[in-house]
């Protein structure tokens, strides 16, 4: 049993690992291109920017086992070019994650704007300049929070794919309470999720609290 | 000393975009301001004071009309022109924002970093500012440790990086204690003696324009409708606006006796009221006592008290004069004349 749980707990951890960074590396620079379309004023990026808000909208406010559903096609194909079922739900997974955090960041520096726009402007700002001195660092604290929300969620995600089949603990749990029913490993497998998730809370928070000021 | 003109304004109307209308807030302001001036701006709550000290400040540009600064027409340059103009000047509020997450010294450094400077000027410069406004202490502090006077120092100091010509402050002094308020001025007064830099003050504070300020511009609804000296303001206002702030600010509240009798008409049998204001270095005993002899008059003195106004002390009395009254204006007119500004402000009953 331990090494069905050491097993699946590796899949999960490879899952998470990857979609965070993945989502944590395309979502904080997707969130700041949507500021910055959010503030141009021009026909066609007004209209990219509706199309990529809309986007934003629809992962913030669609369950994610209908997104799910919705890639199943394109995973199959990834399956049967000789891809594990977990890398393959890599694809559903980042997308969210990256999609959901680019909302957080683009939410988090339009607030800041708003807050500092009149004073980058009377001093002069370029957009870089009022983006790197001014909007990053005090969006700091809220990025990390962000992030490690969005990592939170990933690994909820990964539970639901291994409902679906992808692997990992979420898939243990399932298969142990209803197919197989064993409740000791159920249990067991529910405990480390729950570790997980705490651990990567408890990151999140040691990460805030080495970046402050002072 | 001739005097040049650092602001001027032709016509400047703005307004702002409400759902329902369109509501005009600064209604065709003309204004010149002279080099080294400290002018004050009075006025109620959403008269236009601090419309008019951002229009200034060029961080809206007008509906229509013309601003220039330093003789140049800064209304119609490129954003990216307007910046630079607007370097040199300083706009302070009394709730300055700060970058939380950076100290003071980071915090002053960001115009400069803004503008380029390089790194050892940029921390000879926000020395040499911190020093100026004697924080040098604070310079690793960060903006939450700071009080209220010390975020308005900081928020100075970050202005006067690029030594701007002008500062404008609006509504700073607001809830400031006495002793704050005296730092403050001093600080602003030494700015404006050694460096000529020009102040604008959007205020209600009678002691700060006393002290501090050189000249008044009332304001009411959107439109300036006075604008004198602070000696001016205080001795003989003109409009409405100024002699309801004077009658606050002052103890020129007429005692409630009176008040409950006074006739704004010539009334038989009614005795007329005079208020009289003069400088110090004046001797009107003399001159009251001539005029009173020489029109057979009778008076009472009611109320007298001082002014102090910068360094000179006026002197204010309110007096009743009994006779014709045909007689007590041309008295009033004789009194002007020999220097005894007076005005004859009501007429009252026997007190007693």
């Amino acid at each position: 049993m331990f090494q069905i749980l050491i097993n699946a707990l590796r899949e999960t951890i490879y899952m998470i690992f990857f979609a965070s960074i993945f989502s944590m590396a395309l979502g904080i620079p997707f969130g700041m291109l949507m500021m910055k379309l959010a503030t141009t004023e021009n026909k066609t990026i007004k209209a990219i920017f509706v199309v990529c808000n809309s986007t934003l909208q629809f992962a913030k406010y669609t369950p994610y086992l209908l997104i799910m559903l919705l890639f199943i096609p394109l995973t199959n194909w990834l399956i049967i070019h000789g891809i594990s079922y977990t890398t393959a739900t890599l694809l559903p997974l980042t997308t969210v994650g990256t999609l959901l955090l680019a909302q957080r960041v683009y939410r988090i520096l339009l607030d800041l704007n708003g807050q500092w726009q009149g004073i980058t402007k009377a001093l002069g700002a370029t957009q870089k300049q009022s983006l790197f001195l001014i909007l990053l660092p005090e969006a700091r604290t809220d990025l990390i929070k962000a992030a490690t929300d969005t990592c939170v969620l990933v690994l909820g995600f990964s539970i639901i794919a291994g409902a679906l089949g992808a692997g990992g603990l979420g898939q243990l749990a399932v298969e142990k309470s209803i197919n197989e029913p064993d409740h000791l490993c159920m249990l067991l497998s529910i405990i480390l999720l729950v570790v997980i998730q705490q651990l990567i809370a408890y990151t999140g928070h040691l990460v805030i609290q080495h970046t402050q000021p002072r | 000393m001739e005097q040049s003109q650092i602001i001027a304004l032709k016509d400047v109307e703005s307004t702002y975009k409400t759902k329902a209308q369109e509501q005009l807030y600064l209604k065709s302001v003309n204004l010149t301001v002279n080099k080294g001036d400290i002018l004050a701006i009075i006025g109620r709550t959403g008269a236009g004071k601090s419309a008019l000290l951002r229009c200034i400040g060029l961080l809206e540009r007008p509906l229509t009309g013309i601003i220039s600064i330093d003789n140049k027409n800064l209304t119609f340059l490129a954003s990216k022109d307007l910046c630079a103009e607007r370097r040199y000047i300083g706009y302070i509020t009394a709730k300055p924002s700060f970058l939380n997450s950076k100290n003071i010294a980071k915090n002053i450094s960001l115009p400069l970093q803004i503008q380029g400077f390089a790194t050892n000027e940029i921390q000879k410069i926000v020395d040499r500012v911190l020093a100026r406004v004697g924080l040098e202490n604070k310079a690793l502090a960060f903006p939450e440790d700071l009080n209220t006077l010390q975020k308005i120092l900081v928020d100075l100091a970050r202005n006067l990086v690029n030594n701007p010509k002008i500062l404008l402050l609006d509504d700073v002094f607001n809830g400031l204690d006495q002793r704050s308020i005296e730092i403050l001025s001093n600080l602003i007064r030494s700015l404006q003696q050694e460096n000529r830099v020009t102040v604008l003050i959007s205020t209600n504070d009678a002691e700060l324009i006393k002290n501090l300020c050189q000249n008044v511009i009332v304001m009411h609804l959107g439109a300036i409708v006075e604008r004198c000296s602070v000696a001016q303001l205080f001795l003989s206002p003109v409009s409405d606006v100024a002699h309801e702030f004077v009658r606050f600010a002052t103890k020129q509240e007429l005692p409630n006796s009176i008040k409950r009798k006074i006739s704004y008409q010539p009334t038989a049998g009614y005795h007329a009221l005079v208020r009289i204001s003069f400088a110090e270095c004046l001797a009107p005993e003399e001159i009251l006592s001539n005029t009173i002899d020489a029109f057979e008059l009778k008076m009472n003195i009611i109320q007298a008290y001082q002014e102090k106004i910068q360094e000179q002390v006026f002197n204010i009395m309110l007096i009743e004069i009994y006779g014709a009254s045909n007689v007590i204006s041309e008295a009033v007119t004789f009194l002007n004349a020999n220097g005894l500004q007076s005005e004859i402000i009501g007429y009252v009953p026997d007190l007693n």
